[in-house]
C-alpha cells in the first residue's frame, strides 16, 4: 500500500507571494531564473512586465501579484523568474517567465493530501486552483496555472483564500 | 521504413506536379507524342513506387490510366479533353491518397469512380488490346544486379529492393560476393535473379527502375522455363557457382527447351521482336534515368532543418556583435582583427543560409496554372495564363503565405474579370482571355504584378456601393486611385452574388491583410473594359529586416528602414509650442506621434529630440523619439501569445549587448492612433 501511495505523489514549486503560499506542479516549471532587468513593452496588460533575453530567445515576463491581484511585486535580493511552460491555444507550448517574491522549496505532495478546492466565494475563482494542502505551518494553494494564466483577467485569488484561511 | 515513405511521397509530389504541368502543356498540343510519352512515364513511376509502398489502390488505377496511354501511344485512342480530365482526376485522387489514410470512405468512392471512368475509355480500345493478350503469358529473364561500391551510403533498403523485384513473379535469387577488379568500383555483393513475370516484355526494363549500370536485364525465354525441371536443375547448378551465371551458355540450354514449348504453346508469336530486346531496353532505361535523374547537384532539406539553421545564424549574428562591442572597447590588434574576419565570415554564412531559403516563384505556380483552368472550364471562360519572372525567388516564407493572397487574386481576374467569350467579342476583344503575372526585382524588393484583360473595375460602382456601405459620404471627392482602393476595405464587394469560387466580399481585404503580414505591400489599378493590374511589392526576405535603432525614455526601439523615408530633430521648444500636433511640410500635413509620451516614463531636461518620418499609405508621419542611435540588422523573434494584444510591436531583436530592443509595428500603430 505505502508504494502506491508514493506512486501517486507529485512534486511540487513551493514560492511566496506577499504572504501566501502557492504551489505549482515541478512539470510545468523550465528553470528558475534571479532577477535580471526587464524590457518594458508599452501598452500592454498592467500584469505583462516585459520581456527578457533568455538564452537568445524573447521570454514573456509577467508579474504574479498583479495577475493574482496582490499588488506588485516587489524587487528584493530574493525576487525571481520561474520559467514555465504551458499548454496554450491549439496545444501550443508557450515558455513563460512569472515573477514571484520567494521560491521556498519543492515537496512532495501525495493526491489524498490535497484537500478540494474552496467552493466558498466566487465559483470561477475556484476553478483555478486544483487544491489546497496542509503543510504544518502554512497553507498552500495549488494552482493550476494554465488556466490562470491564459485568461485575460486579474483573478484576485487571495481574496477568495482569505476565506478559506478564516473558515 | 518511415523515412523512406517521407521521401516517397516527396519524390512522388515531384512527379505528380511535373505530370500536371506536362497535361497542362498536352492540353494545347494534344498530338506532342514527347509529352504523351513523358507523362506515360511519369504515370508508369508512380505506380511502381505506389507498389512499393503499399498504395494499392493508387498502384492499381495508375495500372488502369497508364493502359490508357500504352493505347495512345500505340496509336490505339487519340488523347482528348477526356482523359486529359482523367489524368487531372488521378493526379488530385493520389494527391489525396497521400494526405489521407488510404481506406477513407471518400477516397474509395473517388477511387470508384475514377476507375469507372477510366474504364469507359478502356473499353474503346480494349478490343485491339484483346488481340495482343498473348503479352500477358509469362516470360523468363535474368536479372543482374550489381550495385555501385557507395550502394549502403545511398539510404536505399536492400529489401525494399528485393521486394520490388520478387513482387513482379516467381523468382530466385542468388547472392555473390564481387570478385577480381570490379571490387574496386563495385558493392561487395551482386545478386542474380531468374526470373518468372507476365509482365509485357516491352516494360520490363521499367519495372526495375535503377541506375542503369546498376541492373541487366536479359530474356531467357517467352515462356515459363522455371517449370521445366531440366532447366531447374541446371539452375540449382549454377547456384554451387560463385561466379557469375554465363548467360549465352544458359541461353543454350534453354533453346533446347525452347523448341520443344513452342510447339506446345501457338500463342507465341513475337519472335522476331525477343532478338531485340537488349537494345530496346537500354534505350529506355535511358529514359528511365532521365527522369528519375533530378539535378544531382541539387539536394533536398527539411525545411525545419534550414529554420534551425536560421536559428544558429541569428545566434551567431548576436554574438558577432556582442564580440564587436568588446573589440571596441579594449583596444588590441589582434582582437580588432579577428573580430573583423569574425564579421566577414559571419555576413557569408548570414547570406548564404538566406539564400538557401529562397525558392524561385515558379514553385507555386502550377497550382495557379491549374486553378486558372480548372475556374475557367467551370465557367465557360476562355483564358490564357502567361507567366514571365517566375524564376525571380523569394523567401520560402513568404512563398508559402503568398499562395493565398495570390489564389484570391486569381480567382477574382476569373470570377469578375475576365468576360465570357460571346461577350469579349462583342466587345471586339480576342475571344480569348488574358492572365498574366510578371514577377521581377527592384531595388531589394520583389515586385509581382497580376494583369488581366477583362472588365476592369467601375469606379462609379465601387463608389456607389461605398456610400451605401457608408465608407463614404456621398459627396466626398476621390480621386479613381482613391475610390478603387476602397476595395481593400474589410467586407467590401461588388458582387451581390456569393460562388463557391469568390464574392464573399473578403477576398481583396484578406489579399491585402496577407500581404501585409509578410511585410509587403499591395496596389490595384484598373481601367473599365481594359482590365486590372494587381501589384504586390515584397521584401525578399522575412528573418533579417533591416532597422533603425532609436532610444525611447532609455529603452531601445527598432523602425524598419524600408519604411522610413527621412530623419531630422527638433528642439523641445519647438515640439512643445502650440502642443504641436502636425507639421506643414510641403503644403502637406504631417501628423506628430510623440513615442516619447507614449512609451515609458518621460525624461526631463532634454532640449533636443529625434524626428523620424515614416511612410504609411502614401503619407508622411513624424515619429518623435530621443536618439537615433544607428542600423541595425535585425534577426526578428516574436514577442509570442502573451502579447499577441499588443499590435505596437511586430517582434524583438536581441541586440549587441544582449539588451532587447522592440521593433515598432508604425503601420499598425499609426492605425490605432488614427481611429
Amino acid at each position: 500500500m505505502a508504494t502506491k501511495k508514493q506512486q501517486k505523489a507529485d512534486s511540487f514549486i513551493i514560492f511566496k507571494l506577499k504572504n501566501e503560499y502557492f504551489a505549482i506542479n515541478v512539470k510545468k516549471v523550465i528553470r528558475i531564473l534571479e532577477m535580471q532587468k526587464i524590457t518594458e513593452v508599452p501598452e500592454s496588460p498592467i500584469y505583462m512586465k516585459g520581456v527578457i533575453n533568455i538564452r537568445g530567445d524573447i521570454l514573456p515576463v509577467l508579474d504574479s501579484r498583479i495577475k493574482f491581484g496582490m499588488g506588485e511585486v516587489e524587487i528584493t535580493m530574493t525576487t525571481c523568474i520561474l520559467v514555465l511552460k504551458i499548454i496554450g491555444s491549439n496545444n501550443k507550448i508557450i515558455k513563460i517567465g512569472i515573477l514571484v517574491d520567494n521560491v521556498d522549496e519543492v515537496i512532495q505532495i501525495t493526491e489524498q493530501n490535497i484537500l478540494p478546492p474552496p467552493n466558498i466565494g466566487e465559483a470561477y475563482k475556484s476553478k483555478y486552483i486544483i487544491g489546497m494542502y496542509n503543510d504544518d505551518k502554512k497553507l498552500i494553494m495549488l494552482l493550476d496555472i494554465d488556466k490562470l494564466l491564459l485568461t485575460n483577467e486579474i483573478i484576485y485569488l487571495n481574496e477568495n483564500k482569505s476565506e478559506i484561511v478564516n473558515v | 521504413m518511415k523515412k523512406y515513405l517521407q521521401n516517397f511521397k516527396d519524390e512522388a509530389n515531384k512527379l505528380l506536379n511535373s505530370t500536371e504541368e506536362q497535361l497542362l502543356l498536352l492540353e494545347n498540343d494534344l498530338i506532342n507524342e514527347e509529352l504523351i510519352a513523358s507523362i506515360y512515364r511519369g504515370l508508369h513511376t508512380i505506380k511502381g513506387v505506389a507498389g512499393m509502398f503499399d498504395f494499392k489502390n493508387v498502384a492499381k488505377i495508375a495500372h488502369k490510366t497508364e493502359n490508357i496511354f500504352i493505347a495512345v501511344q500505340d496509336s490505339k485512342i487519340a488523347v482528348d479533353e477526356q482523359i486529359i480530365s482523367i489524368v487531372y482526376d488521378f493526379v488530385d485522387y493520389v494527391r489525396e491518397s497521400f494526405s489521407e489514410e488510404e481506406g477513407s470512405k471518400i477516397l474509395q468512392i473517388q477511387g470508384k469512380i475514377l476507375t469507372d471512368n477510366i474504364d469507359k475509355i478502356t473499353t474503346i480500345f480494349q478490343a485491339n488490346i484483346d488481340t495482343e493478350n498473348d503479352e500477358k503469358i509469362d516470360k523468363t529473364y535474368y536479372i543482374l544486379f550489381q550495385p555501385d561500391i557507395n550502394f549502403d551510403e545511398r539510404g536505399i533498403n536492400l529489401e525494399t529492393v528485393f521486394s520490388v523485384i520478387e513482387s513482379k513473379g516467381e523468382t530466385i535469387r542468388f547472392e555473390k560476393p564481387t570478385q577480381g577488379e570490379k571490387i574496386i568500383t563495385k558493392f561487395y555483393l551482386f545478386w542474380e535473379y531468374i526470373i518468372v513475370t507476365n509482365i509485357p516484355e516491352k516494360n520490363i526494363a521499367e519495372e526495375f527502375f535503377f541506375e542503369k549500370d546498376e541492373i541487366k536485364i536479359v530474356k531467357l525465354s517467352d515462356s515459363n522455363i522455371l517449370k521445366n525441371k531440366k532447366f531447374k536443375k541446371k539452375i540449382e547448378e549454377l547456384n554451387s557457382s560463385q561466379d557469375k551465371i554465363n548467360i549465352e551458355e544458359l541461353k543454350k540450354n534453354i533453346y533446347e527447351y525452347k523448341t520443344i514449348k513452342q510447339k506446345d504453346k501457338k500463342k507465341i508469336k513475337l519472335h522476331t521482336k525477343q532478338q531485340q530486346n537488349e537494345t530496346d531496353n537500354k534505350e529506355k532505361y535511358d529514359l528511365i534515368k532521365s527522369i528519375s535523374e533530378y539535378e544531382t547537384a541539387r539536394i533536398s532539406v527539411n525545411a525545419k532543418q534550414l529554420d534551425e539553421l536560421m536559428g544558429f545564424v541569428s545566434e551567431l549574428i548576436t554574438t558577432k556583435e556582442a564580440i564587436n562591442i568588446i573589440s571596441e572597447t579594449i583596444t588590441n590588434n589582434k582582437l580588432t582583427q579577428l573580430a573583423e574576419n569574425l564579421e566577414k565570415i559571419s555576413r557569408n554564412i548570414q547570406n548564404n543560409a538566406l539564400n538557401m531559403r529562397l525558392i524561385p516563384l515558379e514553385s507555386i505556380m502550377l497550382k495557379f496554372k491549374r486553378l486558372v483552368r480548372d475556374l475557367s472550364h467551370k465557367q465557360k471562360k476562355e483564358i490564357i495564363f502567361k507567366t514571365d519572372g517566375t524564376d525571380t525567388e523569394l523567401d520560402k516564407t513568404i512563398i508559402d503565405r503568398l499562395a493565398e493572397p495570390l489564389m484570391h487574386i486569381f480567382r477574382n481576374s476569373i470570377d469578375h474579370g475576365i468576360e465570357p467569350p460571346e461577350e469579349r467579342i462583342k466587345l471586339g476583344k480576342s475571344r480569348k482571355g488574358k492572365i498574366k503575372l510578371y514577377a521581377s526585382h527592384e531595388s531589394g524588393n520583389v515586385i509581382i504584378q497580376i494583369h488581366d484583360d477583362g472588365r476592369g473595375i467601375n469606379p462609379e460602382l465601387i463608389r456607389k456601393k461605398a456610400i451605401e456601405k457608408g465608407l463614404i459620404k456621398s459627396d466626398e471627392k476621390l480621386s479613381k486611385k482613391e475610390i478603387i482602393k476602397l476595395i481593400f476595405t474589410p467586407r467590401f464587394s461588388t458582387t451581390n452574388k456569393t460562388t463557391s469560387i469568390s464574392g464573399r466580399g473578403i477576398g481583396m481585404d484578406i489579399i491585402r491583410k496577407k500581404i501585409l503580414d509578410v511585410r509587403g505591400e499591395v496596389d490595384i489599378d484598373s481601367e473599365v473594359n481594359l482590365g486590372t493590374y494587381v501589384t504586390i511589392k515584397l521584401p525578399l526576405t522575412l528573418s533579417i529586416v533591416d532597422t533603425l535603432l532609436v532610444m525611447i525614455n532609455n529603452n531601445n526601439y527598432l523602425i524598419p528602414k524600408h519604411l522610413i523615408s527621412r530623419v531630422s530633430k527638433i528642439s523641445k521648444k519647438d515640439l512643445e509650442t502650440n502642443n504641436k500636433k502636425a507639421f506643414f511640410n510641403a503644403n502637406k500635413i504631417v501628423p506628430v506621434i510623440k513615442l516619447i509620451d507614449k512609451f515609458g516614463e518621460k525624461q526631463q531636461n532634454k532640449e533636443m529630440y529625434q524626428i523620424v518620418y515614416v511612410l504609411r499609405k502614401e503619407k508622411n508621419y513624424a515619429l518623435i523619439v530621443d536618439e537615433i542611435i544607428g542600423d541595425h540588422q535585425a534577426v526578428l523573434k516574436p514577442l509570442g501569445e502573451m502579447f499577441s494584444s499588443n499590435k505596437n510591436f511586430s517582434g524583438a531583436s536581441i541586440l549587441g549587448d544582449s539588451s532587447i530592443a522592440l521593433m515598432i509595428d508604425t503601420n499598425k500603430l499609426i492605425k490605432k492612433i488614427n481611429s
